[in-house]
């Protein structure tokens, strides 16, 4: 009987560690293979759903997919241009400062002079760009996207329920 | 002596006071943080103003309120381009990055690009350059810490190490996302009004004639002909360039400033909070580089370079000054206040750091690499606070090992990985449709190997003023790498996109486009 149950929990023990190897080689592989490539299977909930809503407004004409590439396409008109000629104007004055030392020394005011006011001038501009982008996200952009949101749930339901 | 003890021991007990009202609060926070949300983003619950201060909060560190208030005082003109370029970053997190990244995110940087690119590599990768970032920011943090600690307290440089370090885990440990960002809230008043107070109390010195300042700061300054002119402090015009691009864009690449907005319940809350942030952060820039001169002026530069080489010391010893001078009551408690207030803004950017590093270690690597299940929420939370402790300690041991060195750089290391290894992979998978898991490895890689291989061959490392090898030749000019590593992060992302056999599916990318911009599907904010 003892023998007997020996030799059981030696199979036992040599099954756990055959299980413990395959899942081990198991895991190797799905590294390598995955990598990098691959997909995981069991990864964030949004980006399952993201793919979930792909193939749900694909049936729906188009509608939420061509209004979501005309938003991106306002929206980066605005922001990219507002954000090039920013920091077009903050490299610019940086490469004045660096290189026309003489022109920056010209004083304006008592000790005040050109380098200095270009320094305030250049913070103007990162908060006039700022107000900007605010003041037409608020006007133009927020009142679209919550229609872009709206039409993709719609479209969501009535996918669901077909 | 006695009396000095006493007036470090003033010190030392209103940081004491700091310390226990921030540890009420986050024991008070703790109550608020459930499940892994609660711990990682605080719920997506905060409110855009407090956002907002948060933000301002991780902007008003040591560097700032300590570093550019010295630079200013030695150099003038130069400290003003050091700050400029901070304030800079923000474009592009406002226009860019802020929105999208509410919208697309759960908790990590990673979770962003996983959206659309879902290989382990990309998180992996992702995920180490993080790690990297946040570890050298907290490295110069913490040897910062204990500098700041041996000028300021009746303490050695170790022990302020120990102390920053330990309640750095203890906050986050205890308080998760919630704590850290109260802490960083209560910090942020405390700094902005300390600087009102202290750019109040000059301009009453000067009879409010701004111009008198600057004619006396000008006159006592250590270059009087160059001080208000640039070239004073940055000698390469290269370099500057370099430091301003990395400056400009790799702000909106840290970890610990991504995070703060995935804490907001919407992508309007993240706007409004950056909106606060930049209305806080701005006029703070203003007065620092205002105190900068003032320190000048009333203290004089040879005083603050008698007291610390890099004039890390110019703002207490104003304050001193300005509260009636040494041995006077008014002094000894205004610079009192002034020191703890430096201890908590180091206090409160570590603990902001800390916890986005958690996030990474325990979401990222354990939970979906190495468990594949993101859905126990309590294991995540348990994991996190095992890698704060160790990510903690670890960084502490570090600190101590390095704290003879000058590990200035690693600020302006954190700042070229962040700009060349997260930033291109952030633009790429926002707005490029054919970018792919090839392309955001060899980005991140190319990115980090190349800013770091940059700065390790440059005069912060080698050369008279570098970390090693002090008689040798840097092999490299530029002690900041942006000019050279960012565009190389950006091309080689494009390079490996265009030349590899993976493709990105056009689905996952319109499913993406429709994610960032509507907020359609993203993340919601949970119930305290």
């Amino acid at each position: 009987m003892g023998v007997y149950t020996r030799n059981v929990n030696d199979a036992d023990v040599l099954n756990g560690y055959t299980k413990r190897c395959r899942h081990l080689y198991q895991r190797v592989v799905d590294l390598v293979t995955e990598w990098p490539g691959g997909s995981m299977q069991a990864t964030q909930k949004g980006a399952l759903r993201a793919e979930d809503y792909a193939r749900t407004f694909r049936g729906d004409s188009g509608d939420v997919w061509t209004r979501t590439r005309e938003l991106a396409r306002f929206r980066g008109r605005f922001v990219w241009s507002i954000f090039v000629a920013s920091l077009s104007i903050y490299f610019g004055l940086l490469v004045v400062m660096l290189s026309m030392r003489d022109l920056m020394s010209v004083r304006l005011h008592g000790d005040v002079n050109l380098g200095l006011v270009a320094v305030c001038a250049q913070l103007l501009v990162t908060i006039a760009t700022f107000w900007a982008y605010c003041a037409w996200a608020s006007a133009h952009f927020d009142g679209r996207a919550r229609e872009l949101s709206d039409a993709a749930s719609l479209a969501e339901k009535s996918w669901e329920t077909q | 002596m006695n009396s000095l003890l006493s007036l470090g021991g003033l010190r030392a007990g209103a940081f004491a006071l700091f310390v226990l009202a921030s540890v009420v609060l986050t024991i008070w926070a703790s109550r608020r943080s459930r499940g892994a949300a609660g711990f990682f983003v605080a719920g997506r619950n905060l409110t855009a103003f407090q956002n907002g201060l948060a933000i301002s909060g991780d902007f008003m560190s040591a560097a700032s309120f300590l570093g550019v208030t010295g630079l200013v005082a030695l150099f003038g003109f130069d400290g003003l381009v050091y700050e400029v370029g901070f304030i800079v970053g923000w474009i592009m997190i406002v226009l860019i990055v802020a929105e999208p990244l509410r919208n697309c995110g759960k908790f990590t940087l990673s979770d962003v690009v996983a959206l659309r690119l879902r290989s382990r590599g990309v998180r992996a990768a992702t995920a180490a350059s993080s790690l990297i970032i946040s570890l050298a920011y907290l490295l110069a943090q913490l040897v910062g810490a204990g500098a700041l600690a041996a000028l300021l307290l009746p303490i050695g440089p170790g022990t302020g190490i120990v102390i920053i370090g330990v309640l750095m885990i203890a906050y986050v440990l205890f308080g998760g996302m919630v704590g850290a960002t109260y802490v960083q809230i209560v910090k942020a008043v405390l700094v902005w009004t300390a600087t009102t107070v202290l750019t109040l109390l000059v301009f009453i010195h000067f009879s409010f004639d701004v111009g008198a300042m600057f004619a006396k700061a000008k006159s006592v300054s250590l270059h009087t002909d160059q001080y208000l002119l640039p070239g004073g402090y940055f000698k390469n015009p290269v370099d500057t360039l370099s430091l301003a691009l990395a400056l400009a864009l790799g702000t909106a690449g840290l970890p610990h400033v991504m995070t703060r907005f995935y804490t907001v319940p919407t992508a309007i809350a993240a706007r409004h909070s950056a909106k606060i942030a930049l209305t806080v952060i701005t006029s703070f820039a203003v007065m620092i580089c205002l105190l900068g001169f003032g320190a000048s002026a009333i203290v004089g530069p040879h005083a603050i370079l008698e007291s610390n080489r890099s004039g890390n010391s110019a703002i207490t010893l104003l304050a001193l000054q300005l509260g009636g001078g040494a041995r006077s009551f008014g002094g000894e408690m205004l610079l009192a206040c002034v020191s703890a207030i430096a201890f908590a803004t180091i206090l409160a950017v570590v603990s902001g750091i800390m916890i986005s590093s958690a996030s990474t270690i325990a979401h990222d690597i354990f939970s979906m690499l190495v468990f594949k299940s993101p859905s126990h929420e309590r294991r995540q939370v348990a994991i996190a606070k095992m890698a704060t402790v160790g990510f903690g300690l670890l960084a502490i041991a570090l600190a101590l090992m390095v704290q003879q060195l000058n590990v200035a750089f690693l600020v302006g290391l954190a700042f070229a990985v962040a700009a060349s290894a997260n930033l291109p992979v952030i633009l790429l998978s926002f707005f490029w449709r054919r970018f792919n898991d090839v392309g955001a490895i060899a980005a991140v890689i190319g990115g980090m190997i190349s800013s770091i291989g940059l700065v390790l061959a440059g005069p912060a490392v080698i050369g008279h003023h570098g970390l090693l090898f002090k008689d040798a030749t840097p092999l490299l000019p530029l002690a900041n790498p942006g000019i050279v590593s960012i565009p190389f992060g950006f091309i080689c992302g494009w390079v490996a996109t265009v030349i590899s056999r993976s493709r990105s599916t056009g689905e996952s990318f319109e499913a993406q486009q429709l994610r960032m911009l509507s907020g359609f599907g993203a993340e919601e904010a949970i119930e305290h």
